[in-house]
C-alpha cells in the first residue's frame, strides 16, 4: 500500500492541483494513505508513523527539496529499523526538476502510470553528517572565493572556490574563480569548437571525505540550509530504490 | 590549451594543491599541483602549468606540465612541447614533441604489456632501439639522457 506525503502548499491553484491529483490516484487504483506535514506533525514523525503501520512504499509529492527531505527521513528511520529494502516514489512539482533524469515526463497521468508500474532503480545517495541524506546535489557558495580543505583517507586537497557542489554520487565539484574577461577568453567563446576546460574547475570522486572551510559556511539544497561546515561527506550507494520510468531501468540493464 | 572531453574521473583544478595518493579507475586530469603518487587505470593528462612530484602510472600518459618523478605508461607516453619530465620513464610507446624535455632513464617495453615483463627487466639492461639499432642487453649499463629542443 502506498503512503503519500504531499508538500504543504499555499494558494488555491496549488491546492486544486493536489485535490485533482488525489482523485486521479483513486481512479488509477493506487490511492493509499495521504498525509500533509504540518508544524504539529513534521516529516520525521509522519515517516515513522508510516513505517510503524508497515506501509511498504512512500511517495513524496512536491518540489525537489521536499522529496529530498522525505527521502532523507525515510532512509534514516528505515536504516535504524534495519529494513532491508527502502522504496521511494517521487512526484516532482518543480519545473525543471532534478528527478527528470529518472522521470522524463512530468505529466500527471504518466507519473501515475510510473507509480502503478513500479519499476525500481537503485539510485545514488550520499550522507552528510550528522543525519542528512542527499538525493539531489547540495551546494556551498559565496560571491567571494573561499578556501577549503578536502581530506580523504588517501589525500588532502587545498583549494579555493566560489561554488562547491556535493553530489549524491559521491562527487565533489569545485568551481574556481572565472578568468578575467580578457581578449583570449572572448576569442575562445567564438572560435572553440568544443567547450574548452579552463582548468579552474575540479572534480573529486570520493567514498568518504572531510570538508573544512576557512569559516563556517552553510550547505544549501534548493536555497534551504541543510547543514554547515565542517562536515563529513560520504557516498552511500545501494540504499534507496526509486520508482522510475521503465526506460531508465532498461537503460541501466 | 589542452582540450578535455567530458567524463574525466578526477580533475584537479589549477587552484588546487593536493598531497597524498590520488588513484582513480577512470581518467585523471591535473591542472594544479600534486605531491604524491598519481595512478589511473585509464589516461592521465598533466596539463600545462601543472606540477606533479611523485610517481605517475597510467595506461596512457600525456605530459604538458612538469613531472618530477618516474612515469610508467602501459600503452603510451606523450610529452608535449611544454612538458618537462625529471625522472625515469617506462613505456611501450613514446612520443616526444619538439620542445619537450626529459631528464632521466628511458626504458621501452616491447611486445605485450605484461607486468611480469617489466618486473624482470633491469632498467640498466633493457635493450633500447636507437636509430634502428638495438643495443644488446647486458653489454653495458644503459643510461640514456634525452633532451629535445626546439629545432
Amino acid at each position: 500500500m502506498y503512503y503519500y506525503l504531499f508538500e504543504p502548499v499555499y494558494g488555491q491553484t496549488a491546492k486544486r492541483w493536489q485535490n485533482r491529483f488525489k482523485e486521479k490516484l483513486v481512479n488509477a487504483g493506487i490511492a493509499g494513505e495521504s498525509v500533509v506535514p504540518s508544524p504539529a506533525r513534521m516529516i520525521d514523525e509522519l515517516i515513522q508513523m508510516g513505517l510503524d503501520k508497515g506501509l511498504s512504499t512512500t511517495i513524496a509529492v512536491g518540489g525537489d527539496l521536499f522529496i529530498n527531505k522525505v527521502a532523507s527521513s525515510l532512509i534514516y528511520y528505515s536504516v535504524s529499523r534495519q529494513r532491508d529494502k527502502i522504496v521511494l516514489g517521487a512526484v516532482p512539482t518543480d519545473s525543471p526538476s532534478y528527478f527528470q533524469k529518472y522521470l522524463p515526463n512530468l505529466k500527471d497521468e504518466l507519473l501515475i502510470d510510473v507509480l502503478r508500474a513500479r519499476y525500481l532503480l537503485i539510485v545514488p545517495t550520499a550522507f552528510v553528517q550528522p543525519n542528512k541524506f542527499l538525493l539531489c546535489p547540495a551546494t556551498i557558495s559565496r560571491d567571494n572565493s573561499f578556501s577549503c580543505t578536502l581530506k580523504t583517507p588517501h589525500y588532502q586537497a587545498d583549494l579555493s572556490t566560489t561554488l562547491l557542489t556535493l553530489e549524491p554520487t559521491g562527487s565533489i565539484r569545485a568551481k574556481g574563480v572565472r578568468p578575467g574577461w580578457g581578449l583570449r577568453w572572448l576569442l575562445q567563446l567564438f572560435t572553440a569548437r568544443r567547450p574548452v576546460f579552463n582548468g579552474n574547475e575540479s572534480l573529486f570522486r570520493v567514498d568518504s571525505a572531510e570538508l573544512t572551510c576557512e569559516e563556517i559556511l552553510p550547505i544549501t539544497l534548493r536555497s534551504e540550509v541543510i547543514a554547515k561546515t565542517p562536515i563529513i561527506f560520504r557516498s552511500m550507494p545501494g540504499l534507496l530504490h526509486l520508482i522510475v520510468d521503465r526506460s531508465k531501468v532498461e537503460d541501466e540493464q | 590549451m589542452i582540450k578535455q572531453s567530458a567524463g574525466a574521473g578526477t580533475v584537479v583544478g589549477s587552484n588546487v594543491k593536493l598531497q597524498g595518493t590520488l588513484k582513480d579507475i577512470e581518467s585523471i586530469v591535473i591542472h594544479g599541483q600534486l605531491e604524491g603518487e598519481l595512478s589511473s587505470e585509464q589516461s592521465i593528462l598533466i596539463a600545462e602549468n601543472a606540477q606533479v612530484k611523485g610517481p605517475v602510472s597510467g595506461e596512457v600518459v600525456t605530459v604538458a606540465g612538469t613531472v618530477k618523478g618516474s612515469i610508467e605508461a602501459k600503452s603510451k607516453l606523450e610529452i608535449l612541447p611544454t612538458g618537462r619530465v625529471n625522472g625515469s620513464v617506462v613505456t611501450k610507446e613514446l612520443i616526444v614533441q619538439a620542445g619537450a624535455v626529459i631528464n632521466g632513464k628511458v626504458a621501452m617495453v616491447e611486445g605485450k604489456n605484461d607486468k611480469n615483463d617489466l618486473a624482470t627487466k633491469d632498467l640498466y639492461g633493457l635493450s633500447i632501439k636507437e636509430d634502428g639499432k638495438t643495443i644488446p642487453k647486458g653489454s653495458q649499463k644503459v643510461e640514456t639522457e634525452l633532451e629535445y629542443e626546439l629545432e
